[in-house]
């Protein structure tokens, strides 16, 4: 199976500061990847990267087999690469129904936005004409998530998804990505907390101070997982 | 496991091009709006100069004459709003662009 999101060797920061050093792994449709480390390892870094939001300064990212390192975000994003930033990115001054209709693309009626979403989602459907920043947390990454669907993704980039979320909300929440994960979607799933992530994850790597330390089968990180954060 | 969504991806990325500094189209559609604005005025002053000097003597040809003018005044006078209209389209799109961004980071940073 030919991945449809490589990173090979990538270096990347913030001006002249260092914070990956040759990161490589790739992503496959249907397939999940499990990021995991603690604070500070570069994960998000990686994420932005994945989605053009920052340039490495060397090594090269291949998105369905072409190399498209430097090339514009929202063109990737047009073309099928949706990330859920932490902070779930969705407008808490907006209800649930606009912040849907801000995601519907050219093309595509808001209705069958807002049904889909409904279906996926039915609590949200009884607070459509709720203020999105008034919804609890976990309603909140529904929306997030829901929004980003609604762009029918081929690649999901996820950052911090369970982040401040009860877990019975966050086992929900992954059930979902499963789900979708099956639908064919490439999905990098970027977490701090490793134990419900490796539970759906396909493979799964561990980033210490920018480097890719570990890679491989959830059950093979998850011993490893004691050293990776406890050192 | 392709499904025709991921074709449609491998598709949607060769079309892409992987180079960036791409030029700013709004901005382009604003200085062309802008030049159409004001080439369309000078077409406009130059018919109503160029008919107010128009004395042949034969009272037919300065008509025939006057009402190419007019027609060309015409003209310059719709450049200038087709002009206008440009303008200030590309000129929303850029502030309601910078708005929309500028709420996204007010939003987020009230999240933090």
């Amino acid at each position: 199976m030919t991945p449809l999101l490589s990173l090979h060797k990538i270096n990347a920061g913030y001006a002249e500061i260092p914070v990956l050093h040759d990161v490589s792994f790739s992503l496959y449709p249907g397939k999940i990847y499990a990021l995991l480390g603690p604070n500070g390892g570069g994960k998000s870094t990686t994420l932005k990267v994945c989605s053009g939001q920052l340039n490495p300064t060397s090594g090269d990212l291949i998105i369905a087999g072409k190399s498209m390192t430097k090339t514009d975000p929202s063109a990737l994003a047009r073309a099928g690469i949706c990330t859920i930033p932490e902070g779930k990115g969705i407008f808490p001054n907006l209800t649930v129904k606009d912040n849907l209709i801000m995601m519907s693309k050219s093309g595509i009626a808001s209705e069958d936005i807002e049904e889909v979403a409904y279906q996926r989602f039915p609590q949200l459907s009884s607070r459509s004409r709720q203020t999105a920043g008034t919804l609890s947390g976990g309603e909140q990454q529904m929306l997030a998530m829901t929004r980003a669907l609604a762009t029918d993704p081929a690649i999901l980039l996820l950052d911090e998804l369970s982040m401040g979320l009860a877990p019975l909300i966050v086992g929900q929440l992954y059930e979902i990505v499963e789900q979708v994960a099956s639908g064919g979607v490439a999905i990098l799933i970027v977490e701090q907390f490793a134990r419900t992530a490796l539970e759906i994850a396909d493979t799964a790597g561990i980033m210490l101070n920018g480097r890719l330390v570990n890679e491989g089968s959830p059950e093979s990180i998850q011993k490893d997982l004691k050293h990776a954060y406890l050192g | 496991m392709d499904r025709p969504r991921v074709n449609e991806f491998r598709e949607a990325v060769e079309s892409l091009s992987a180079k960036t500094g791409t030029p700013d189209r709004d901005k382009i559609y604003q200085w062309l709006g802008a030049l159409l604005m004001c080439a369309g005025i000078v077409i406009a002053f130059i018919a109503y100069f160029v008919a107010g000097a128009q004395n042949s003597g034969d009272l037919a040809v300065d008509n025939i004459k006057h009402n190419e003018h007019i027609v060309l005044a015409i003209c310059g006078i719709s450049v200038t709003v087709a002009g206008a209209a440009l303008f200030l389209k590309s000129s929303i799109t850029r502030f309601l662009r910078f708005w929309l961004i500028r709420s996204i980071y007010e939003n987020r940073s009230r999240e933090d």
